[in-house]
Order: C-alpha cells, then structure tokens, then sequence
C-alpha cells in the first residue's frame, strides 16, 4: 500500500517566486493497482514519482509504502528500502554506459541483501524482455527501446513489489511503444506488482487499472477505472 | 558485482577523463620528482660550495697584553698560521654551545717542512670528525683517517701513497686536495690523535686554533659579544664580508627553488580539482542513478574518492617514469650549460623521492577529489539526474 498525504514539492526560485511542482497531493495505491497519473509536460508527473520514490525530499507531507514513512529514514535505511522494494524506470537512457547490458541488470543487487544465481536471475530477465543475445553488449550499441527494456529488466532484479516508471515509452515508435508497455503489463499482472506509471500518452491508460490526471502540481479526482 | 570492478570499469570506460585526470598527476609529480632530484643534487653542490669558502672566525690565542682583538682576514680562513700562543682546548666544548654558532673544529700548528724544492709547508693536525674547512676540497670522506695518514695540499708536491716524516712523525699521504690557491695548497694535514701519540712534538696540549662557523642565523657582532663575555679573551680573525655574503646568496637559491615547488604544487592541485569538478558534474545522471537503484551518499563519495585515488596513483607512476627521463636527459644539459656537476641523490634519498612524489600525487589528487565528490554525494538523486539531462 502506497499512502500520499499532504506531500507537496515548492521551489523558491530568485525573487519572490514559488514554484509549486507538487502541491497538498493525497493519494492510497492498493497492493497490486496499476496507477497511471497523467499530465502534459510540466504538471509536476515526475517529481512526484520522485517523491513517491525518495528521489527528492518533499516540502511537507509524507510518503508511506507498506507502513514505511520512508521520509523518516536515514540515509543508509532509506537507500536499502529503495534498493529493495523499489525498480524505477526512467524517461532518460539510465544504462551506465562503461558496464555491459549483463553488469547493468546486475548492479542494483550491489545494494541489497545478497540473492543467489544473480547471474543466472539477470539473464532470465534479459530473455524475459527479449534481449539475452545482447547480454554481452554494451548500451551504445542497443537502440532506444533495447536500452528501456533492460532499464526494466534492472528494475526487476532485487523483485521490487513497487516498479515506478516514469514515461518509458517516450521518444518511442507506436510498435516498440505497444512492446514495451506489453512488457510493463506483464511485469504488472506476474508479480502481481504495484505499478505507478507517469505519462504524457493518453493512448496508454487502458493497460492500468486506475488513472488520475495532474496539472499545474495539482492532482485531480481523475477516473477510476 | 563488486565496487573494484565498478570503478575500474569507470575508468577504463571514460578515457577521455581518465586520461585527463591521469595527464594532471603525471605532470605534477614528474615534476616534483625531477625538481626535487636537482634540489638534493643542487643543494648538496650548493653546500659543498659553501664548505669550500672555509670558516667564518678562527679564534686565537690573545695577542699581548691579554685583549680582546677583532681583525678582517684577507681571504679565506682554511688554515691556522704559526700562532703566538696556546688556546686550552676545553675551549672547543665552550664555543660550540653559544648561540648561533654551528660548527667548530681545533687545529694545531705543529711546524714547517722545508723541502728541497725550496717550498715551504705548514704541518697541521687537524680533527677529521669536526673538520668543515678540509673536507669540502677532498672527494672521499676523511672522517676515517688514522692518526699516522695524512692529506697534502695540491701545492705541497706530495702524491697519494707518499711517505713523510717530521721528527718522531711518520705519516703516509692518503689524499690530495683540491687547489684553493690559498695557503691551504701548501699545508700538510693529519689527525691530531696522530700529534698526541707522537712524544716530543710540542711541549703542550693546547691547540692553536678553533675554526668556528655560525648557524644561518648566527651573528658575528652577536658570538664576538658571547665570546667576549663568557669565554675570555681571543684574537678573533673573521672572513671577510664578501665571502660572508656570498655564501648567504649560494643558500638563498635553494629556497627559491623551493618557493617555485609550493607554486606548482598548489596550481595543479587547483588543476585537478577543476577537473574532478567538471568529470564528477558530468558523472551527475550516473551518480543520481546509482543513488536510485540504492547507492547511499557515503557509496558515491567513497566511490569518487576511490576512482580519484586510484587514477591518481595511475598517473603518479607514469610521471615518475616520466621524471626519471626528465632527470636522465636534464643532467647533461645542465652540466653543459652552467657548467657544475651535479651530484645525484643517493639510494636512501632516491627511495624517499620516489615515495614522497608518489605520495604527494595520490594525495593531491585524492584531495583535490573531496570537494567535488561531498557535493555530489549530497546532491537529491532526483536534481542530480536532471542536472545530467
């Protein structure tokens, strides 16, 4: 379960002005739900997901994820519970370019409790999103949808049960699109996950089960669906 | 995966940085390596140099009636002349602990030689272990020589392996010195336990002279006034001022040389820094990255810290080597050109070169990586990788 209360991002930037990115939002994501928060470029979609995230500290409000106030956590305690409870998917190419597609699935486990067969864990998930021939490969040599499709494969290694993503379609064809969020959805309905989604596309909210829409930092009622 | 393999994978991934980042230390500490062997080098001819303009105030015994008297010496003081009295030799002991005095040495006139060549030389003992004024004109140490072995001035028409004989004295040439063209050529030098043993000789046990030579911040007006007051009375014959302050200057040059080490030190500390700053700015998505997926802030700091390290020891190890050439190919142009030798560091000094330069490239390095890797660890993951878009 993943509760929302009063969380709000400001920015003071010179002067007297006060950018509100994410303001009073309140929201509950049962176990399970996949959530689809909607919004045109700048509605504040991704520092929210950041928040939700422990990506960046809000303003106010708290953050609760399975009954943890991970705002209240130090530094090392909320890391570990990122690392483990966590997989984020990001808009930008997040591959570290010096480490093979292989080293990439297999570098959240850095910071988590030990798991065994990490190696044999990374390529499952490699031929799960269809890439195990280019384990070896490095990212400069993967096209764009290759490279978000092992950003999932990562986030699933240390078996989150929140998975964040955050527009991993954009900068997409409609056919890799439809692959990739073939794979969200699958990763979704395995688990079964939680799965909070940020996006532009309105095309996409019919793979999630409940949607709200965002503007100006302000999250609406929206339509369950 | 292990963190080793993460940061090696870093560096050998961006090379462009690395070799950046490898170049900057590289240049440091072959420079400092290369500096610092000329230094020792520069500084031991320097100090030779300055031994070779012999004592600063000879002490005598006091003319008649028993005064204090002050006379400038014509050239420099190397040698004791036929005295017109006896010092007791606990004076050397007394000399020594007054204030800005450095060094003092007896001498004994014993006699002159007259030989068939009509050249007349001076028998002097001397004591090998406080002797500064003989030393500086002889290759090998005299710090060893026995009491029946003698060194001869270049005039004194003796070779190595030479006997000579003074009344109950039988002494073997084991050293030649270096001309002076001062009396020093002329004078025949043996250890003054040498004199003691021999029976007959002179009729006391008094020396003849104290050479004495001031500390860098000695005062002659200062140790004439401690002299005078807590010693006794002495015929003190001091250099003269042009041999006083050429050698200040010949010390001086090395502590601009120094000056110059602390300049470049600082520069290419503030070189590397700005470099870290801008890899660490452009490793911001990476690092934002790595916090995402679990890094605490302590990992990345330590991670930079670590890669910093690491590459900075890379490129102290290539500019030792590349100091090493700039040693080996320096040293003949410099001999060539300003016409000194120079004389190279020895196996204890080299080893704490090498360390020291080494040292001081991976801590440089490693410190001027502090700031920027603090700052990074401390930036919110989520502006960090924003920051990199």
């Amino acid at each position: 379960m993943i509760e929302l209360k009063g969380l709000s991002k400001h920015y003071q930037l010179s002067g007297d002005t006060l950018v509100k990115a994410v303001d009073n939002v309140n929201l509950a994501i049962k176990p399970g739900e996949f959530m689809m928060i909607v919004g045109r470029s700048g509605s504040g979609k991704t520092t929210l997901l950041s928040l939700i995230g422990g990506l960046t500290k809000p303003t106010s409000g708290t953050v609760n994820i399975d009954g943890v106030d991970i705002w209240g956590l130090n530094d090392a305690t909320q890391s570990r519970f990122r690392a483990e409870t966590i997989g984020f998917v990001f808009q930008i190419p997040s591959l570290l370019p010096t480490l093979s597609v292989l080293d990439n699935v297999k570098l959240p486990t850095m910071f988590s409790k030990g798991h065994d067969n990490v190696g044999e864990r990374a390529l499952s998930l490699l031929e799960m999103v269809g890439l195990p021939e280019k384990a070896h490969a490095y990212p400069s040599q993967l096209s764009v949808g290759q490279q978000k499709r092992v950003a999932l494969a990562r986030s699933l290694i240390n078996e989150p049960d929140v998975v964040l993503a955050d527009e991993p379609t954009s900068d997409l064809d409609k056919a890799t699109e439809n692959e990739i969020m073939t794979l969200i959805k699958k990763v979704h309905d395995d688990g079964p996950r939680t799965m909070v989604m940020v996006t532009h596309n309105l095309d996409l909210v019919s793979y999630a089960t409940e949607v709200r829409t965002m503007a100006n930092g302000v999250l609406d009622e929206g339509t369950r669906k | 995966m292990r963190e080793t393999r993460l940061i090696l994978r870093d560096i050998k991934g961006a090379r462009f940085r690395t070799a950046a980042i490898v170049v900057s230390v590289a240049v440091l500490v072959s420079l400092l390596f290369s500096t610092s062997v000329f230094d020792v080098g520069a500084r031991k001819v320097s100090a030779v140099g300055a031994g070779k303009f012999g004592a600063d105030i000879m002490l005598l015994s006091p003319t008649l009636p028993t005064i204090f008297s002050y006379e400038t010496a014509t050239g420099p003081i190397f040698v004791v002349d036929r005295p017109e009295g006896y010092v007791n030799s606990s004076v050397v002991g007394q000399v020594l602990s007054l204030p800005g005095v450095d060094a003092v040495s007896p001498q004994v006139f014993v006699g002159n030689i007259n030989r068939s060549t009509g050249v007349t030389l001076k028998l002097v003992a001397f004591d090998p272990a406080t002797d500064f004024v003989v030393q500086p004109w002889l290759s090998r140490s005299i710090a060893g020589l026995q009491p029946n072995e003698a060194v001869v001035g270049a005039g004194a028409g003796f070779s190595v392996g030479d006997d000579l004989r003074y009344l109950g004295l039988a002494l073997k040439v084991v050293a030649v010195l270096s001309s002076t063209n001062a009396s020093l050529d002329q004078t025949v030098l043996f250890p003054v336990e040498g004199l003691r043993s021999t029976p007959g000789i002179t009729a006391t046990n008094g020396i003849s002279a104290v050479m004495v030579k001031l500390s860098g911040d000695g005062s002659l007006t200062n140790v004439e006034s401690e002299l005078k007051n807590n010693v006794g009375n002495f015929r003190v014959v001091a250099a003269s001022e042009l041999v006083t302050r050429v050698k200040v200057d010949t010390a001086g040059i090395a502590s601009y040389e120094l000056l110059a080490e602390v300049i470049m030190a600082i520069s290419v500390f503030s070189l590397i820094g700005l470099v870290f700053t801008m890899t660490t700015n452009e490793r911001s998505r990476q690092l934002g990255l790595m916090r995402s997926i679990g890094a605490t802030n302590r990992f990345i700091f330590v991670n930079v810290l670590k890669e910093a390290a690491l590459t900075a020891a890379i490129g102290s190890g290539l500019g030792l080597l590349l100091g090493a050439a700039v040693v080996y190919l320096g040293e003949d142009f410099l001999v060539a050109t300003f016409n000194t030798a120079l004389t190279v560091p020895d196996f204890s000094e080299s080893l704490i070169l090498v360390l020291t330069s080494v040292a001081l490239g991976i801590a440089i390095g490693t410190a001027a990586s502090l700031l920027p890797a603090w700052r990074v660890s401390r930036r919110d993951p989520y502006e960090a990788i924003r920051k990199g878009e």
